[in-house]
């Protein structure tokens, strides 16, 4: 298959979402991100724009992206999704620098993004701007500081639709007002497997966030993730929803926490199965579909976050995560493995990274 | 933001998961998710959302509601009123209704303005914009200014084609006025501008005289 330069670019990086060093955090808060929608005066929205326009709004975007030296043209990606194949835009997705309803409607679309793949712009998605700042860990404070930067160096460029009673203008009136939606990726095996999920977000849930699985789409398992957001947008300021978001991620931190140690303290048998089992998964299956290699692979972060393993590190388990998604998995490894079948790829792909993951015995 | 099933309790939990590229969400309160087992149990693997929300169409469909409402969270209006079209982008009611809430463009929020209102208080938490505001300051007079524009040209040109001169007069001054008015303002914005930029620079040397 031949892939195009820029994606072939993307993947041989790791993503910028995770972060391989066993210091950063506890291994919970996964990564943090905000996006902001913003369109421009006087363009329909890209849900009512033709594509001869939806082309002149990337064109704009782009050269205020250039301009304004937040997205140098040598240094940044400048991605026309209609120009891409399925498996590569699915890569785009999976590196969480797209969403799946950008990708579904690639015609006169563009994705901007640096270098490091941390700031980036979808053109053309639901609204024409959609800014996002993500990073690996829980700080939004620092990606409210950067994104907001960006924003305004944008905003001298380009003129945003905004109304003196609800703020920035946006295609739905779920995102007017700041049309900031903040979100922390979270990964909390250990309150699922105690049972206490449900009433721990009940324990938040005054804060009026929402609450969703990993990857947007139908999947079933999602491997304990759980991505936490604001939910308004109007009638509260970004330091307001921030604010609140976070205290809601620290009091589930906490509980992840207690229950992690109430799983070691009172059920370590059950535990160690669990992960062993998951280890031996991943390591022996010759088809091993998506959601069954989520799973183990969500169990074997948790071994690896609380110690258990000296045999694999919190890198191997980063790159396994991001190489058994469909787009990636389609791009990477037909060189070593000639099997057509998605699940038989995958299970080659996780026996050969587990391999090579063994720092020893 | 009550509660999709007893639509009594304030909605606390908000699910949402994207289904064939739509957004399915729940909003609950703590006693309905309870009620209808939309939570983890301990043996389960994972939270399974897709069958949480599954498990919240049945106890939906067993109330008479047919489907899962989706994209709850958007401004849907419940009674279609008579509407004529937005002037800028010939968006209409329905093709809110169609697109699951959403407008065709920054002027639909002025001509659909009555419309939104409510269901937007509904959604979020204010009425009001308190974030921050862009640096081309509030471009609400210029998206009025627009839209009044269009709705008199088009009035303009149906007096044309019908030949109803003295009418199409009429309207001619209007934009006239229009176009006065607004340039008038923008002026008078300018010149303001620029008096707070004389101002603060008055305002800085004070500081500087200060500091020594
Ligand atoms: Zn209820
Ligand atoms: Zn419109």
């Amino acid at each position: 298959m031949d892939i195009s330069p820029q994606i072939s670019k993307l993947i041989q990086n790791p993503v910028c979402f995770l972060s391989d060093s066993p210091a950063a955090g506890d291994g919970i808060a996964i990564s943090s991100r905000i996006r902001l929608a913003r369109n421009i005066e006087g363009y329909p929205f890209p849900g009512n724009a033709p594509e001869a326009l939806k082309k002149e709004i990337a064109s704009l975007v782009r050269s205020a992206a250039v301009k304004s030296r937040m997205f140098p043209a040598r240094s940044s990606y400048f991605i026309f999704p209609e120009e891409l194949s399925e498996s590569e835009l699915a890569i785009l997705v999976e590196r969480r620098l797209a969403s799946t309803g950008f990708v579904k409607n690639p015609q006169g679309a563009l994705l901007i993004a640096s270098r490091d793949e941390k700031s980036s712009i979808m053109v053309n998605e639901e609204d024409q701007l959609r800014i996002q700042c993500m990073t690996p860990g829980f700080d939004l404070d620092s990606l409210w500081e950067k994104i907001s930067g960006i924003d305004d160096k944008l905003n001298t460029y380009l003129e945003y639709a905004c109304d003196e009673k609800y703020g920035f203008l946006t295609s739905c009136p779920s995102n007017i007002g700041t049309g900031l939606r903040a979100s922390v990726m979270l990964h909390l095996p250990g309150l699922v497997a105690t049972g206490l999920i449900n009433p721990t977000l009940e324990g938040i849930n005054q804060l009026h966030l929402a609450v969703r699985g990993l990857r947007g789409e139908g999947s079933k398992n999602h491997g304990n993730f759980f991505q936490i957001s604001n939910q308004y947008t109007l009638g509260i300021t970004e330091k307001e929803a921030i604010s609140a978001l976070a205290a809601a991620i620290v009091k589930l931190i906490d509980g992840e926490k207690q229950a992690r140690e109430r799983l070691f303290e009172s059920n370590r048998n059950m535990l160690f199965d669990k992960v062993g089992r998951a280890y031996g998964t991943l390591k022996y299956s010759y088809h091993l579909p998506l959601d069954e290699a989520f799973y183990a692979l969500s169990c074997i972060r948790l071994g690896v976050d609380m110690g258990m393993f000296n045999a694999i590190d919190i890198a191997t388990v980063n790159r396994m995560q991001i190489a058994l998604q469909p787009g990636h998995l389609g791009c990477q490894i037909e060189n070593f493995c000639t099997s057509d079948d998605c699940d038989e790829r995958r299970a080659f792909l996780c026996r050969t990274l587990l391999k090579s993951g063994i720092k020893k015995g | 933001m009550l509660c999709d099933i007893c639509k009594k309790n304030e909605a606390t939990i908000h699910i949402k998961e994207m289904h064939d590229n739509k957004w399915t969400s729940i909003n609950l309160c703590a006693e309905c998710a309870k009620k209808n087992n939309l939570d983890a149990s301990p043996d389960t693997p994972g939270v399974d959302i897709t069958q949480m929300l599954i498990g919240l169409g049945k106890a939906l469909e067993a109330q008479g509601k047919k489907n899962i409402p989706t994209h709850q969270h958007s401004a849907k209006p419940e009674n279609l009123p008579v509407m004529s079209n937005c002037p800028i982008c010939d968006w209409s009611v329905a093709d809110i209704n169609k697109n699951h809430g959403k407008l065709g463009c920054p002027a639909c929020y002025c001509h659909f303005g009555e419309l939104l209102e409510n269901s937007i208080a509904k959604i979020q938490k204010g009425t009001s914009h308190v974030g921050k505001n862009p640096l081309n300051a509030p471009q609400n007079e210029y998206a009025r200014f627009q839209y009044t524009l269009a709705i008199l040209e088009q009035t303009l040109a149906k007096h044309v084609a019908g030949e109803q001169y003295t009418e199409a007069a009429k309207v001619r001054d209007a934009i006239a006025g229009l176009k006065e008015s607004f340039a008038a303002s923008q002026r008078e914005k300018e010149e303001s501008f620029r008096q707070a930029v004389i101002e603060g620079r008055k305002h800085a040397r004070r500081i500087e005289e200060e500091d020594v």
